[in-house]
């Protein structure tokens, strides 16, 4: 029986099965969204699904002469990744499923496995498009990733911790950590932003250079589960923001504990839903009003105005802690 | 279309997009969009007033018609000459030279656009035998000038 | 990484109409760029003279489905200078009309397109949605979104009514205020400069070298366009500017453009006021023409049109050739994807406007070693085709 429960967890909730029907919603408002911003009409709820109903449909074709054992398993290898990650957020109640002390780095590690399945994916597959691209997503993940890091170390610091159930717990007293980390929270929506492969930083995916860049080769099943990665990490990554800064599933006013175990699930749940979706809000809007830039640029202005301003955050917070502890 | 510019007023249209706004899809064939007057759908020949020049057989870029004449003789020994054109429609690229260069006006053009038939021979029209003068199409007797 | 070699093209996302690049690469600079072009040649120009002079004015409008009313009246014009015909006032306003919206409609085109190989997905639509106020005034006027016919020998085929004209006029105003508000993105959205500052720099005495025209000879400095060099229609007769820009790059082109545009807008209205009430718009053609060559010459939207036209007195033209812009402008294409980046490889051949349904011609080859001029055959063409 023991090892039901975390199979449950990480089949069903908050893992495979929660994350994708979530996912599949959050490209709909995502899609729906860009529509409306550019005077379209955008399409109806059913769409994400049947795009991939469609996918898992189609042949599923390895090339000749790629690699077999490296282009076919690169895909799972991302999605892995990104479901067991979502064991560690908090998506009901202050506390995940499960917590140590550490397991933000863990988290963030888990995170970055899809850009290197997509690279190994992208490399083996004996393209010229997907050569271009597998570098080019390696060279963006300099970009975004310490930002990111640094980012999420704000909080960390903030909070006194290196747990994100812990971090979450604290937020839960009053203040959220976007007061004490303002700078840390917009760093890592940017770098969210790249993270998920999106317009201005959809570089490795650019349609019109090179072809849809590393993917280029899948089809059918494969292809299904690279978008099901960047899916799922959409809702992981606003899932893990929402939780460092925004309190996770917690709102004031609203007395957890009073109500029951399940009814203050529920209540947790739709509170970080709502949160998770003003997150996809902000990454429409974003997408919608900009070009895409290039990788050079993207790299250079990526280090220099965020990572600076993520760095400049932990200063001031250690030195608030200093004052305050001391 | 955003008419006004400024946050609130876009935020505005957005919300009344999102909540009110009908789809866009125009229900065909229960509806129908209308084309504009000019607009060159199916050709009409009108034979009576056709005096078998050939013009528009010479003028068609496309080789689409062709004329066919035929002297008969009558009852009392004079020759009359009569015929009749083809239209190869599968071949037509609707620029209007044939309704532009005829004398007569024997040519126009109507507002039907769903041409589309099952074969290809479904596509000669012969005015002996196929009945062009559509009373069920949009009348327009405006020809090409 | 060792350089690595890849096509864009045939078929290719970026790409409206097939031809092949083929890219050297080191890394994502670009170091050597070759194109081959021919995808869609139809021998246009050898048809034209089996037909006679009527039915060649749709073949030749068939040659591009953006600058057909560009052709048609290079075309026109030439068999009018030929057989010494004067197209009436009121005619050659309407056609000057046409001319000024087909401008729009192609540079409306052009900017959603340029906007789609940045990124810019948001900018694609918005331009494309505006393209439509003027594709409905084109339906009203001909008939058509695309091939007019309404360009005719010795005139035009349709008249504008008044209701028509006031519906131009409110259409052409929307059309000049959204024009002015792209300028203004193009010039100042940061995203959209990041992409487009000093990418695809021609300078101005390298595109007059290397026989570049239109827009992109103007947005590095040099002033030439064929309305002011060589007026036709009633340009000496209205009031317009030629655009440059001293920018050389994909902004400047983007601005010189959108200013077209609202060039456009202003040049149809002083067209519609300064159109004589009622008259002819079609004047007597003969059906053969005298013997002899002539050349003309439009602004087209993409650059400089020639058309070259020999007869031999019958009702059926002996030579039609036709020089469009695109292939003029091809070499300097070449040059601006060299030394820069993949990235800004789409967009840096985008900026020329490329149209290959005009471009491709057939070549007569000069073996440079024995001087011998030498046409290929059919059957040679075939093999050749089929060696690798």
């Amino acid at each position: 029986m023991e090892v039901l429960r975390p199979l449950f967890h990480v089949l069903v909730f908050p893992g495979f099965l929660f994350l994708v029907a979530f996912g599949l919603l959050a490209s709909w408002v995502d899609r729906k969204l860009i529509a409306k911003f550019q005077n379209r009409v955008g399409p109806p709820i059913t769409q994400p699904l049947a795009d991939l109903i469609k996918l898992l449909a189609k042949e599923d074709i390895i090339p000749q002469h790629a690699n077999r054992a490296m282009f076919a398993w690169a895909p799972l290898v991302g999605f892995a990744g990104v479901i067991a990650s979502a064991v560690y957020i908090p998506m009901w109640s202050p506390t995940a499923v499960n917590f140590f002390n550490g397991d933000l780095i863990v988290v963030i590690y888990l995170l970055t496995l899809p850009a290197f399945a997509l690279f190994l994916g992208g490399w083996y597959s004996s393209n010229p498009f997907a050569t271009i691209g597998a570098t080019r997503v390696l060279s963006q993940l300099f970009g975004y990733e310490v930002p990111f890091f640094l980012a999420c170390l704000g909080p960390a610091v903030a909070a006194g911790s290196w747990s994100i159930t812990e971090i979450t717990r604290m937020q839960a007293d009053g203040l959220w950590l976007i007061g004490a980390a303002p700078l840390s929270f917009v760093v890592a929506m940017i770098a969210l932003i790249g993270k998920l492969e999106r317009v201005p930083f959809d570089i490795p995916q650019a349609k019109t250079e090179i072809v849809t860049g590393p993917e280029v080769e899948y089809t059918g099943r494969r292809l299904a589960l690279w978008k099901l990665t960047f899916l799922t990490e959409t809702i992981v990554g606003s899932a893990l923001i929402a939780a460092l800064f925004l309190g996770g599933p917690h709102f004031w006013g609203i007395p957890f504990d009073q109500m029951g175990p399940w009814l203050g699930g529920l209540v947790g749940m739709v509170v970080l839903a709502v949160k998770i979706l003003l997150i996809v809000f902000f990454l429409s809007l974003v997408q919608a009003a900009m070009a895409r830039i290039r990788i050079e640029q993207m790299v250079e202005w990526s280090l220099l105005w965020l990572g600076i301003p993520a760095l400049a955050n932990i200063g001031v917070i250690v030195f608030i802690t200093r004052q305050m502890g001391a | 279309m955003p008419r006004r510019f400024g946050i609130a007023a876009m935020a505005m249209e957005l919300m009344e997009s999102l909540l009110v706004q009908k789809p866009a899809t125009v229900i065909y064939p229960v509806e129908r969009l209308e084309p504009p007057e000019r607009f060159r759908g199916r050709l009409r020949f009108n034979p009576d007033e056709c005096s078998l020049c050939g013009l528009c057989q010479r003028d068609c870029p496309a080789d689409v018609i062709k004329v066919v004449r035929k002297r008969v003789e009558k009852e009392d020994g004079t020759k009359e000459l009569t015929g009749h054109l083809e239209f190869e429609m599968d071949r037509c690229v609707f620029c209007g030279q044939c309704a532009q260069s005829c004398r007569k006006g024997a040519i126009t053009f109507t507002h039907e656009f769903e041409l589309a038939q099952p074969s290809r021979e479904l596509f000669m029209m012969d005015t002996r035998t196929e009945d062009t003068a559509d009373e069920e199409c949009d009348v327009d007797e405006d020809t090409v000038p | 990484m060792p350089k690595l070699s890849f096509p864009i093209g045939p078929q290719h996302p970026a790409l409206k109409e097939p031809e092949n690049l083929r890219f050297t690469v080191d890394g994502e600079l670009v170091v050597d760029a070759d194109i081959r072009i021919g995808y869609v040649h139809r021998s246009i120009e050898r048809s034209c003279s089996e037909r006679n002079y009527v039915q060649d004015l749709y073949l030749c409008e068939r040659v591009c489905g953006i600058c057909s009313n560009a052709h048609t009246l290079a075309y026109s014009m030439a068999i009018e200078k030929l057989a010494d015909v004067e197209v009436p006032e009121r005619a050659q306003y309407i056609r000057m009309m046409m001319h000024e919206f087909e401008r729009i409609h192609s540079h409306m085109l052009w900017l959603g397109v340029a906007a789609h190989e940045i990124g810019f997905e948001t900018l694609f639509m918005y331009a494309w949605r505006d393209r439509e106020i003027i594709q409905d005034i084109l339906e009203m006027v001909s008939g058509n979104r695309g091939h007019y016919a309404m360009t005719t020998l010795g005139g035009v085929r349709y008249d504008i009514t008044d209701e028509m004209a006031g519906k131009i006029r409110e259409g052409l105003a929307t059309l000049r205020q959204r024009a002015e508000h792209y300028a203004d993105i193009a010039t100042t959205e940061a995203t959209f400069l990041k992409r487009t500052v000093g990418v695809g720099v021609v300078s101005g005495d390298r595109c007059q070298q290397l026989g570049a025209c239109g827009p992109v000879v103007r947005a590095s400095g040099k002033d030439y366009d064929v309305r002011a060099y060589f007026p036709y229609l009633k340009y000496d007769n209205v009031e317009w500017e030629v655009r440059t820009s001293e920018l050389c790059d994909v902004l400047g082109r983007t601005i010189v453009r959108v200013q077209e545009v609202i060039d456009a807008c202003d040049i149809s209205i002083q067209c519609l006021d300064l159109m004589p009430e009622g008259g002819e718009i079609q004047a007597k053609f003969p059906r053969k023409v005298p013997e002899g060559e002539v050349t003309s010459r439009v602004e087209a939207q993409r650059g400089e049109l020639i058309y070259y036209v020999r007869s031999d007195g019958s009702d059926v033209p002996e030579r039609v050739k036709i020089r469009t812009p695109t292939l003029a402008n091809l070499p300097a294409s070449i040059e601006m994807v060299i030394g820069g980046q993949i990235a800004d490889i789409p967009i840096a051949f985008a900026s020329i406007d490329p149209c290959f349904s005009c471009t491709d011609r057939m070549v007569v080859l000069d073996d440079i070693s024995t001087g011998d001029r030498r046409t290929m055959s059919w059957a040679e063409l075939v093999k050749l085709g089929k060696r690798k």
